[in-house]
């Protein structure tokens, strides 16, 4: 089943070719968050964008930051930081909004700097039960494993909408 | 229906209700006039329903070719000369019903196949009406009342499988067709049968033939006598009115918001452009600014040209109301005249889509409760004849509309009582003016049944009306005199694209408010505020108090206290917002807040300021409720 431990069994040229086939990569577009490198699958990117200005509104949740302008529309604004409950930072000239889009909505995820577009082999995904531990578990694809580096891979999806109540009756939220 | 070209249809469904509209007016606009021999109305319905049959008959819908065919021949007969009884206009009417009916099935399954039933009862009575006007009928009356479409007769005997027209024979009185030298339309159905099978004859076809045949019939059925449906009496002819014929081209509407969304853009850049900082420092440099002053000038055409093409007269709205009170009349037993002025009143196209349902909400309520029966208004001095009056003008941004009523007016008391014991007032309600009080009978919680029957009525489903409106960033407010009638007024922007903004700012942040409902403001002063025991404050303003509503802390710190600005604002009932500073007014567009953010009360949408950076349009009618009513 995993690929990984299919090779170690296997030596045949024709299980070698199958399992060529069988990998498929998926293309992630990666970025730092502190220490950390985090990819997002690169089909739901729909640009990168600087932050200009943000404008907080009251009542969403303590992940959503406001809405912001993309050439005239109104784009809500989630800090990835927020989102995984992560120690907030100022935002600084590198720190930018990756709209990305799902389930038809534009959203700008905050992230502290963009850094590169990398395929990942199925083989180089590991969502194990190892590593799908810890609260934030749901938000991740798997953790890809590329030449001993180490990428936290989200799923867009679960980061914007899991636990996403339309409407928020959040009173903790704190405006800076 | 088969690889039938999706376009056609739409197509044919957009013209069709357009079409239906003209003739329903014209049907109406007859009745009330109890003239029916108008002939500008006749070739207009005419004309309308032989070019519904024409496409229908491409498109395969068998039952509406069949019914069209039929109310087309009676029209015919009208313009011949030969009277259209006010019977038959209401057969005609129920006409249009059946195929507002069958647009509906054409649009969503494609076919009119369920409507056989329907189909046939129409098709029967129109025969009647057919005999009952070629003279054919001299025979007994089919029915002192015409049946009802609901209540099908099916009569296969002029109907063939394939539904399609094969004859068309008089009414049952006369089977074998005695009489049928005087109707021209017999000759048409051998005509009809060499046709191709889906098309009719011609309009050319038609008139070819009938005047080839000389017109000998009897004179024409002496109705009235036996009519129920003659009017009462006849109200004064300045409500016949042809409609208006206007060279139009189709535009989506999504295509136009696409356009207008550009021009904001396009304002928005013009702003960055001859608002830039950069620019400041050449101020003196004439030739700039004649070019940024024209740039400026024809943005601000090139804006109002767009917002212009999406204006349309609220006729459309309006002539909705004339058949509602038609059937309503029927159905209540009331006598209820309705007077409509100002329908040439231009608004936005999503405005004439959605105040539609409002209306027919309130006027229903007016004629079911407002309006008395005719003994008791007799015997309360008035005119037996109750008035409905519907008006629109234009009033500063706004589409003023207003329905008033002669009926019994709205009872203070009782509603305040049932307010009350519902928890929506508290204490004993004093303090309040009457329109604080008759704007209760919009809240979600009145609309109960008991109260309507026990009260001088209203509040069935009022909450929805008053939903309705703000959705479309309108206002609702009632005026009412016990005995005298009710008037309710609807404030609506003309257009829900621009927004004539005042800028003000809380902390940081930059809001704004609808200009429209900005009153006034007023600076800080220790004195005329006053701190209530629960922490609210009020504010006096000349003999007035006025609720202060608490925006800091959700939307921004407050700055300096003496630093502060109270901008009163008023949508039906004043509130007072604090705010650090006022910017200044700005014609900004509207953005819809992302739908990822949901419902946020206190916001009812963004605009996007000249810098680029979003700002928060303030909702003054969510604000006014949350301060809350009574003391």
């Amino acid at each position: 089943m995993n690929p990984d431990k299919k090779s170690q069994f296997s030596g045949g040229v024709l299980d070698e070719t199958m399992d060529r086939v069988a990998e498929e990569t998926e293309r992630y577009l990666t970025f730092w968050v502190g220490e950390e490198t985090f990819g997002v699958e690169i089909f739901s990117v729909v640009e990168i964008v600087g932050i200009d200005r943000i404008t907080p509104v009251a009542g969403v949740p303590f992940y959503v930051r406001g809405v912001m302008n993309l050439r005239g529309n109104v784009v809500p604004v989630v800090d990835i930081r927020d989102r995984f409950s992560m120690d907030a930072r100022d935002y600084d000239p590198r720190t930018c909004a990756i709209v990305v889009e799902c389930r038809g909505q534009r959203v700008g995820l905050v992230v502290d700097r963009v850094r590169e577009v990398v395929d990942f082999a199925a083989s180089q995904i590991d969502n194990s039960s190892n590593v799908n531990t810890g609260d934030a578990a749901h938000f991740l694809n798997g953790i890809g494993k590329l030449d001993g580096s180490v990428t936290i891979l989200i799923n867009v999806d679960a980061v914007l909408f899991d636990g996403h109540d339309y409407v928020s009756n959040n009173d903790e939220y704190d405006h800076e | 229906m088969m690889g039938m070209d999706d376009e056609i249809i739409k197509e044919f469904v957009i013209e069709t209700r357009e079409l239906l509209e003209a003739i329903e007016a014209g049907l109406i606009s007859m009745e009330e006039s109890a003239d029916t021999s108008s002939r500008d109305i006749l070739d207009t319905m005419f004309r309308g329903f032989h070019s519904i049959k024409g496409t229908a008959g491409f498109i395969g819908l068998t039952h509406v070719v069949n019914v069209t065919h039929k109310a087309e021949n009676l029209l015919g007969l009208a313009r011949e000369g030969k009277s259209l009884s006010t019977r038959a206009v209401s057969v005609l009417l129920d006409v249009v019903d059946f195929l507002t009916q069958a647009m509906e099935l054409v649009e969503n399954v494609g076919n009119d196949s369920s409507l056989e039933a329907v189909a046939d009862a129409l098709s029967a009575q129109l025969v009647i009406e057919d005999g009952v006007m070629t003279g054919s009928a001299a025979a007994p009356e089919p029915a002192p009342v015409a049946p009802k479409v609901a209540a099908p007769t099916p009569d296969e005997g002029f109907v063939q499988d394939d539904g399609f027209i094969a004859d068309d024979p008089f009414a049952p009185a006369d089977p074998f067709g005695l009489n049928g030298g005087s109707d021209p339309f017999v000759i048409l159905g051998p005509l009809e049968e060499e046709n191709s099978s889906a098309m009719a004859a011609s309009p050319e076809e038609v008139e070819e033939v009938t005047t080839a045949l000389p017109v000998h019939s009897p004179p024409p059925h002496v109705e009235g006598a036996k009519s129920p449906a003659a009017p009462a009496a006849a109200p004064p002819a300045t409500h016949k009115k042809a409609p208006k014929k206007r060279s139009t081209i189709r535009v989506d509407l999504e295509k136009l918001d696409g356009l207008m969304n550009l021009v904001g853009e396009l304002i928005i850049a013009e702003n960055m452009v001859t608002h830039n900082e950069a620019l400041e420092e050449m101020a003196e440099v004439e030739s700039l600014n004649r070019a940024t002053t024209q740039l400026n000038r024809v943005t601000r055409s090139l804006q109002d040209v767009v917002m212009d093409v999406r204006m349309v007269p609220i006729s459309g709205a309006f002539q909705k109301m004339s058949r509602l009170i038609r059937d309503l009349r029927r159905k209540v037993g009331k006598e209820v005249r309705l007077e409509m002025s100002g329908e040439e009143t231009e608004v936005d196209k999503t405005v004439v889509e959605n105040i539609a349902d409002p209306l027919v909400h309130m006027i229903r309520n007016s004629v079911d409760h407002g309006i008395e029966l005719a003994d008791v208004r007799i015997a309360n001095g008035k005119s037996p004849e109750g008035v409905i009056r519907l008006t629109a003008c234009h009033e500063g941004g706004e589409v003023r509309i207003q329905i008033i009523d002669d009926g019994k007016g709205l009872n203070r008391a009782a509603i305040l009582n049932s307010a009350i014991s519902k928890g929506l007032v508290f204490g004993d309600g004093d303090g309040l003016t009457d329109r604080e009080v008759f704007a209760l009978i919009f809240e979600p919680g009145f609309s109960t049944a008991e109260v309507v029957s026990d009260l001088s009525g209203r509040g069935v489903g009022m909450d929805v009306v008053r939903r309705n409106i703000e959705r479309i960033k309108g206002r609702v407010e009632v005026d009412s005199v016990e005995g005298e009638g009710t008037t309710v007024t609807l404030r609506i922007p003309l257009t829900l694209a621009i927004i004539d903004g005042m800028l003000v700012r809380i902390g940081d942040v930059v809001y704004t408010v609808p200009m429209l409902s900005v009153r006034e403001t007023v600076p800080y002063d220790k004195e005329r505020l006053t701190q209530k025991p629960d922490g609210s404050q009020v504010i006096r303003i000349r003999d007035q108090f006025v609720p202060v509503v608490r925006l800091e802390g959700d939307f921004g710190e407050l700055g300096q206290a003496e630093r502060n600005i109270f901008l009163v604002v008023d949508e039906g009932s004043p509130v007072a917002l604090r705010v650090d500073e006022m910017i200044g007014h700005r014609q900004t567009v509207i953005k819809p807040l992302p739908n990822y953010l949901g419902v946020i009360p206190h916001v009812s949408g963004c605009a996007v300021l000249s810098n680029g950076s979003i700002s928060l349009i303030i909702n003054v009618n969510t604000l006014a409720r949350q301060v809350g009513r009574g003391l």
